[in-house]
């Protein structure tokens, strides 16, 4: 059976010493980022890109999605134990969690969290294997306008489902798309927006934007605000881990739908892990017969958004692998680590890179596996992580920042860029603008341009091919649908904003 | 409460107006280059709609300012001038001294610097971190991943 051979090509690559070596690093070092609150996935595979041009292809991309969904275990620690979100990805485990730790049960929060992350990347990964090659197929038959019609819905998903500002959150993503334009343009070989400088005729690059507003622009907002804290937790013994038998089966329905949640969100690409917690719990909490349990120590409020935000982490991979659309923005940066290697993004992929494909996806159950063993009988270790100081990390932060940035092609004229660039990201988060949407809108804004000028160019300056060419014109129909329920939602008069938000704008 | 309200609202205001000048901005370079017609568009006609889409996004800014019951503004207090100044001075250092004397002094220019954001570590901790963090560089990107970094050029 083909499936079954793949998987067995997939384990083949990963079972190699190199592949699994740097699989284990990944999901260690995702873990270990997690952990600490102030440093989170998208800045850490941001800064250690440069260094994944030294790494064969394969071994680089298993290690950037460790990261990425390592992390995403890994934040639930510090949102257990000391009610501080490690990522982004697990604010709302601190609801439910944290209530648990003060009562004593920490052990129990901690082991549950992990289960149901295991439970949704599993479930993520057999969604992936399945459901990629598929879309793959069916996305042969694309042309030009598919993808601009593709790209144009992920951007406006990324902008408009999220709980920031509609208006805001779309000026990021166009503002991703203008500085994604700086730079030669590949068609006419003008050189455009560089005000003159040489030094931006290559453009403005991935990881200077990425180090600069996610690395550096979150080492303003948190040092003097992150504080020495001490976990206060003794030690726990695997003995007192175990939730109850009724807790267990009460645990199995959340798991199910929150993966399902996670999967859903992380496919649509734009919208990822963090955004499927929020909604998972919300679900959880709606069709729960004891909805005032929640956020008092429900232990269904961490096995729903845990199990999310794994299998969103997974699944944000389908798009990339199948479309060359990215999931989210984690997952844009290892888009653009692909490109770097020289790898198309596309429906042609897994046809031309199957090692690298099924390889991934082995090394996501090996990951997942690995993360286990990582979780619970280390716990004592991560614990102890939790109590560096950050006055001492972020010096250090800044550091790999640097040397990441100055390594791309030795110039300090990036350095000081991604310094503007956190300077400018930390302003925007003051005023209330999301970062990630600029993120993606410049990942894919050369794909979108080239695809909308070759589209024109091949209906010879019909505008109407958008519209006409059945799947483009569907693709754009489902986006107007989507812009129109979500501005009617945001200007409709309205009840005060249900609390699950309120505690979302936290 | 109706002078919060109004506060809000300027907010959203000056915000609106800097989205909105940006877009005009944008429009404005773009202008500098070819449109071309619409069968073969030139390099200026997507910068261009893109910024006139800026535009708009200033403008639904503003329309959502204007309606009621917008989510309450998270204050963040004063801005942080210290954590600012030595955050970019820091980074400013590595930039300056990396191409005069190599990576390993721009590492720590960097570290002494940065650490000045928070100040609550001593001299000799200062020390032992900068020390710390350019070693562990040192062996990660020049030993183990053989990055072309000058670690020391005097």
């Amino acid at each position: 059976m083909a499936f079954a051979e793949n998987i067995a090509l997939g384990l083949s690559v990963v079972l190699s010493l190199s592949t699994l070596g740097y699989c284990a690093l990944g999901v260690t070092v995702g873990m270990f980022i997690g952990v600490l609150p102030g440093l989170g996935p998208l800045a850490t595979v941001g800064m250690l890109l440069p260094l994944t041009f030294y790494v064969p292809q394969t071994d680089a991309i298993v290690m950037l999605a460790g990261i990425y969904y390592g992390s995403m275990y890994g934040g639930s620690t510090a949102a257990i134990l000391l009610n501080l979100p490690g990522t982004a990805g697990a604010a709302v485990t601190c609801l439910d969690g944290n209530p648990l730790a003060k009562s004593g049960r920490a052990g129990v929060a901690l082991f549950t969290a992990t289960m149901s992350s295991f439970f949704g990347g599993i479930f993520g990964l057999v969604i992936v294997a399945s459901f990629t090659p598929f879309l793959a197929r069916v996305a042969l038959s694309f042309g030009s306008p598919e993808y601009a019609a593709l790209i144009v819905l992920g951007l406006l998903a990324a902008a408009m489902v999220g709980n920031a500002s509609k208006g805001r959150s779309l000026a990021m993503a166009l503002l991703g798309l203008l500085i994604a334009m700086v730079g030669t343009d590949p068609n006419s070989g003008v050189n455009r927006m560089t005000f003159g400088m040489l030094s931006l005729a290559d453009g403005v690059n991935l990881v200077v934007v990425t180090t600069g507003l996610f690395g550096i622009a979150e080492v303003l907002a948190n040092v003097g605000r992150i504080g020495r804290r001490e976990a206060r937790v003794g030690r726990i013994r695997m003995r007192d881990m175990l939730p109850t038998a009724r807790e267990a089966r009460s645990s199995l329905g959340p798991a199910l739908r929150g993966s399902s949640i996670g999967a859903i969100l992380g496919i649509l690409p734009g919208t990822g892990a963090a955004l499927s917690t929020f909604v998972a719990y919300a679900v959880e909490k709606r069709t729960s017969p004891t909805p005032e349990r929640f956020g008092k120590g429900a232990i269904e409020g961490i096995v729903a958004p845990e199990s999310a935000n794994n299998s969103a982490a997974q699944t944000a991979f389908v798009p990339t692998l199948s479309l060359g659309i990215p999931g989210d923005a984690i997952v844009a940066i290892m888009l653009g680590a692909l490109i770097i290697h020289g790898i198309v993004p596309g429906p042609q992929l897994i046809r031309d890179h199957p090692d690298l494909f099924w390889g991934l996806i082995a090394s996501f159950l090996i990951g997942n596996i690995l993360l286990l063993f990582l979780n619970l009988p280390l716990i004592g270790v991560w614990v102890r992580i939790l109590r560096i100081p950050y006055a001492v990390l972020y010096p250090a932060i800044l550091v790999f920042i640097c040397v990441g940035v100055f390594s791309i092609r030795n110039s300090v004229f990036d350095v000081v860029v991604s310094t503007l660039f956190g300077l400018g990201g930390y302003v925007m988060r003051r005023f209330g603008f999301p970062t990630a949407p600029l993120l993606l809108g410049l990942v894919l804004g050369p794909l979108l341009e080239q695809n909308f000028r070759r589209s024109l160019m091949l209906s010879r300056g019909d505008l109407m091919t958008f519209v006409e060419r059945p799947i483009s014109g569907g693709i754009l129909a489902l986006t107007v649908a989507i812009v129109v329920l979500l501005l009617w939602a945001e200007f409709r008069p309205r009840r005060a904003r249900s609390p699950i938000e309120k505690e979302a704008k936290e | 409460m109706f002078r919060k309200l109004a506060a809000i609202n300027r907010r959203d205001a000056w915000t609106a107006v800097a989205v909105v000048a940006l877009g005009s901005a944008g429009a404005f370079m773009a202008l500098d280059y070819r449109l071309g017609e619409l069968r073969n568009i030139g390099p200026g006609a997507f910068p261009l709609i893109v910024s006139l889409l800026v535009v708009l996004a200033g403008v639904l800014i503003a329309l959502e300012g204007l309606a009621p019951q917008r989510e309450e503004v998270i204050d963040d207090g004063p801005p942080p001038y210290r954590v600012l100044i030595f955050v970019t001075a820091g980074l400013l250092a590595f930039a300056v001294v990396t191409p005069m004397a190599g990576a390993v002094p721009g590492i720590l220019a960097c570290v002494v610097l940065a650490s000045l954001a928070d100040g609550s570590l001593r001299v000799w901790q200062v020390g032992a971190l900068a020390a710390l963090v350019a070693g562990f560089c040192a062996l990660v990107f020049v030993v183990l991943l053989k990055l072309p970094l000058e670690l020391v050029t005097w």
